[in-house]
């Protein structure tokens, strides 16, 4: 699985900082997301059919989703006090918030059924029963107290400790109303407590149910969170569990909007994958990386039950994904770049081995060695996920050859479709904004025998890189 | 008797110059002169570096009492100090060293432990709840600091408290207070504030900014007639200004509020002989300054010479707050 630069430099970051959460027990969620795992195929679909539902509810009524949202809101992480209700009486703050996420049941469960009569496996229940122990003047105020109803002693207690006050407000000064006061204060502290413990061992059976709502609101946090997101980005539904890999139209929000910035289009990125390699050939810049990453990104947001941003999708269940590419943490640090990369490519082999179904994506491998070693290298590699059943592999290289071992090739067009007169401009004013605005950024299906485009001199020359160096590369 | 000059200041904080100022009995007394005219208070403090340590080493009792009905806004561990019947009306999730703020209602009278959010945002956020939940007028327990005056934009009123446990030397302390007492006095600076980097110049043609002085020196030389000056003032900022003296005779400085001067006194006083004055963006109200003439640390100045001092120092820097023993508050 990939590490946390992997997952900020696939875009995935992006994603789920993005997902708009209003619980605590939604984010928790949203921060370790679940990779749904063979044998759990039961649960990713329900977790589609909700996000599906909920994105219906988006589209549909957004003023009963943002009630919905508004109510979840002032709800606390209870747990550690809900754990701690065997052990000692909770605290006056602690059951308060106790309180406060039994009467935001009362107002949610309700909304949940209108907004989403649908959801499967996901009923958040008000717990009326519990709410009365908490609240037995039955104010349903958002406040917390220890009534009085709870002890008479209690009460007594107070009564008291009222009369000593007021006389103390008169200007009666003296020690002994003080220590009658202290004494008082001490005395109602006591049997607070003991109140308390009494009320929390009275809750004790709800705590399962407790939980159980807990851990429904934070499903449904996340759920809201990601049809949101998927509304807002046009993302639908992929179909997991076919024996076909073909995901098309693919974007991937991180690249779309840095690009935008610039005023310039995410291409969509459409691939068909097959057993063994599939190969990605294409000039510099010319994007084969962002299409990998739009790919991993992309599964893996299907593989935890997410909406994916593409026209549609339709994959098997991945047991692993596995990426190498510049940007793993190990080759950030230490270990020179080709020797972390080849540990990093057998550690992948070794462990990927045993695995029903993988998805292995190698961006530019091999990339720090030489041509011809590089080349063979690449094709190795190629030949040996070709001889693997369990295994989508998806190069993308610029190495010539390679692509002929692949069962499938796609290219980017980078700037063989531009205009010959256009390019001459930009090479003379040697604008890299330019040159991007005149890159075709699609991917094509190509022959295998299709050598990779010759483009490395054209971009030299647009990007305006000495002019000495241009007519030296030419001499050769 | 501060009470009568509370008028139309809605959030008032006390802030002392040193430990044992008299900020305690300064708000204890207000406190209960609010509750007797039939006010619900809010109270709160602001969080203060070190706060966890002082309070667990110094296991000293609290000794804020309030009555039934005031608001209180503390950090959770801190409830537990005090001794009040309490509802609880909100927990904020504000973090502080001792426990997220929560907001209580005292439901008998009793003693409270203050401590609050040490972020502005948050800060105000724990102020405007009291208003939300009820409280007619919020009381700040301000920071103790030399080197900081609290947080000012906070409260539309000050009350500043000053001792004898500042510095055994009665006129260091004197001048001190003086000079913190007319930082808090500063005039509203009632124009436009253009906020163009860290300096902000208003000229003739226009305002100039950058992040230093050297940035808009060509720009200084035109006539200039206000800057603006963002974050925090130090003496080193004051340096800067120094060297730009010629170009920014009679110039009138704005800061962002009070809290951001954290310039000596020899360097302000330096800096006010040649600009044309100090102005504040968001500007509070001086109440009244307090004056406890007892040292925690034996030191004891004369009750009567420590006030007049004080009032004097006022008076030489134009500042016509009054000044109360703390025995009289």
């Amino acid at each position: 699985m990939f590490d946390k630069e992997q997952l900020n430099s696939i875009g995935f970051r992006f994603v789920t900082d993005r997902t708009e959460l209003v619980t605590p027990y939604g984010e928790e969620l949203s921060r370790r997301p679940h990779f749904y795992k063979r044998g759990e195929l039961d649960l990713l679909k329900t977790e589609q059919h909700n996000v599906s539902v909920l994105m219906d509810a988006v589209r549909d009524d957004i003023a009963g989703v943002n009630t919905l949202l508004r109510l979840m809101m002032p709800i606390k992480d209870i747990r550690r006090s809900i754990a701690a209700l065997e052990a000692r009486p909770l605290s006056e703050v602690e059951l308060f918030e106790v309180k406060r996420f039994l009467l935001q049941l009362e107002l949610i469960a309700p909304e949940v059924k209108k907004l989403g009569r649908d959801l499967k496996e996901l009923s958040i229940t008000a717990m009326p029963r519990a709410l009365d122990l908490i609240d037995p003047d039955g104010t349903r105020s958002p406040s917390f107290y220890v009534s009085d109803r709870l002890s008479e002693k209690l009460a007594a207690i107070r009564r008291e400790r009222r009369r000593v006050d007021e006389a103390m407000r008169r200007g009666d000064d003296s020690d002994e109303t003080r220590l009658e006061r202290t004494r008082l204060a001490a005395m109602e502290e006591e049997e607070n407590a003991r109140v308390r413990g009494q009320l929390c061992e009275r809750l004790l059976p709800y705590r399962e149910e407790l939980l159980d709502n807990a851990a429904a609101i934070g499903r449904l946090d996340l759920a809201l969170g990601r049809a949101k997101l998927a509304v807002a980005y046009n993302a639908v539904i992929p179909t997991v569990g076919s024996d076909r890999f073909v995901m098309k139209g693919m974007v991937n929000p991180k690249f779309g909007e840095a690009l935008a910035e610039k005023g310039r289009e995410f291409v969509p990125v459409s691939m068909e994958l097959e057993k063994g390699s599939v190969v990605i050939t294409g000039a510099n810049m010319g994007g084969k990386s962002i299409a990998i990453k739009t790919l991993a990104l992309n599964t893996m947001l299907a593989m935890c039950g997410c909406a994916v941003f593409a026209e549609s999708a339709e994959l098997p269940m991945i047991d692993d994904l596995y990426l190498l590419s510049e940007d793993r943490e190990d080759a950030m640090s230490g270990l020179s770049s080709f020797g972390g990369e080849m540990k990093a490519f057998d550690a992948m082999l070794a462990e990927s081995g045993d695995k029903e179904c993988v998805l292995a994506l190698l961006d530019e491998f091999a990339r720090g060695t030489n041509p011809h070693e590089g080349a063979a290298l690449v094709k190795a590699a190629a030949r040996l996920f070709n001889s693997r059943s369990n295994t989508y592999a998806v190069l993308a290289t610029h190495f010539d050859g390679v692509a002929k071992l692949a069962r499938l090739h796609y290219q980017v067009a980078g700037l063989r479709n531009a205009p010959p007169e256009k390019l001459d401009l930009i090479m003379r004013s040697g604008s890299v904004e330019s040159l991007a605005k005149l890159m075709d950024y699609g991917l094509y299906p190509v022959a295998p025998d299709e050598d990779p485009p010759r483009d490395a001199v054209k971009i030299i020359k647009a990007l305006g890189v000495s002019e000495e160096f241009t007519r030296l590369i030419e001499i050769d | 008797m501060l009470y009568e000059l509370l008028g139309g200041i809605k959030t008032l904080s006390v802030i002392g110059m040193c430990k044992n100022a008299g900020k305690t009995t300064v708000l204890n007394s207000l406190i209960s002169e609010c509750e007797n005219a039939g006010e619900r208070l809010g109270l709160t403090s602001i969080g203060r570096d070190g706060e966890r340590s002082d309070l667990v080493t110094n296991t000293k009792k609290p000794e804020i009492f309030i009555r039934e009905g005031a608001l209180v806004a503390t950090a959770e561990q801190l409830l537990k100090e005090g001794d009040i019947s309490m509802e609880i009306l909100d927990s904020t999730g504000i973090p502080t060293p001792m426990g997220a703020i929560v907001v209580v209602r005292a439901r008998s009278a009793g003693y409270v432990q203050l401590g609050g959010a040490s972020i502005t945002e948050h800060q105000k956020t724990v102020r405007d709840r009291l208003f939300e939940l009820g409280a007619d007028r919020v009381l700040i327990d301000g920071a103790i600091s030399r080197k900081s005056l609290g947080n000012p934009s906070l409260a539309d009123g000050v009350i500043l408290s000053s001792g004898a446990s500042y510095d055994a030397d009665i006129r260091k302390t004197a001048d001190d207070t003086a000079y913190f007492a007319r930082l808090f006095s500063l005039p509203a600076y009632e124009g436009e504030a253009p906020d163009l980097g860290r300096f902000t110049a208003l000229t003739p043609k226009g305002a100039v900014g950058g992040e230093s002085l050297s940035d808009i020196a060509r720009d200084l030389k035109e006539g200039v007639q206000t800057l603006i000056i963002r974050g925090a003032f130090t003496d080193s900022t004051a340096k800067e200004l120094t060297e730009y003296a010629k170009p920014l005779t009679g110039v009138t400085l704005a800061a962002q509020d009070a809290s951001r001067l954290l310039l000596k006194r020899e360097n302000y006083l330096r800096l006010n002989r040649f600009i044309g004055g100090f102005s504040l963006i968001k500007s509070t109200r001086l109440i009244a300054v307090t004056v406890n003439p007892f040292s925690a640390y034996g030191m004891h100045y004369d009750k009567n010479e420590f006030r007049e001092r004080v009032e004097a120092r006022l008076r030489e820097s134009g500042v016509s707050a009054p000044v109360t023993d703390v025995k009289d508050v």
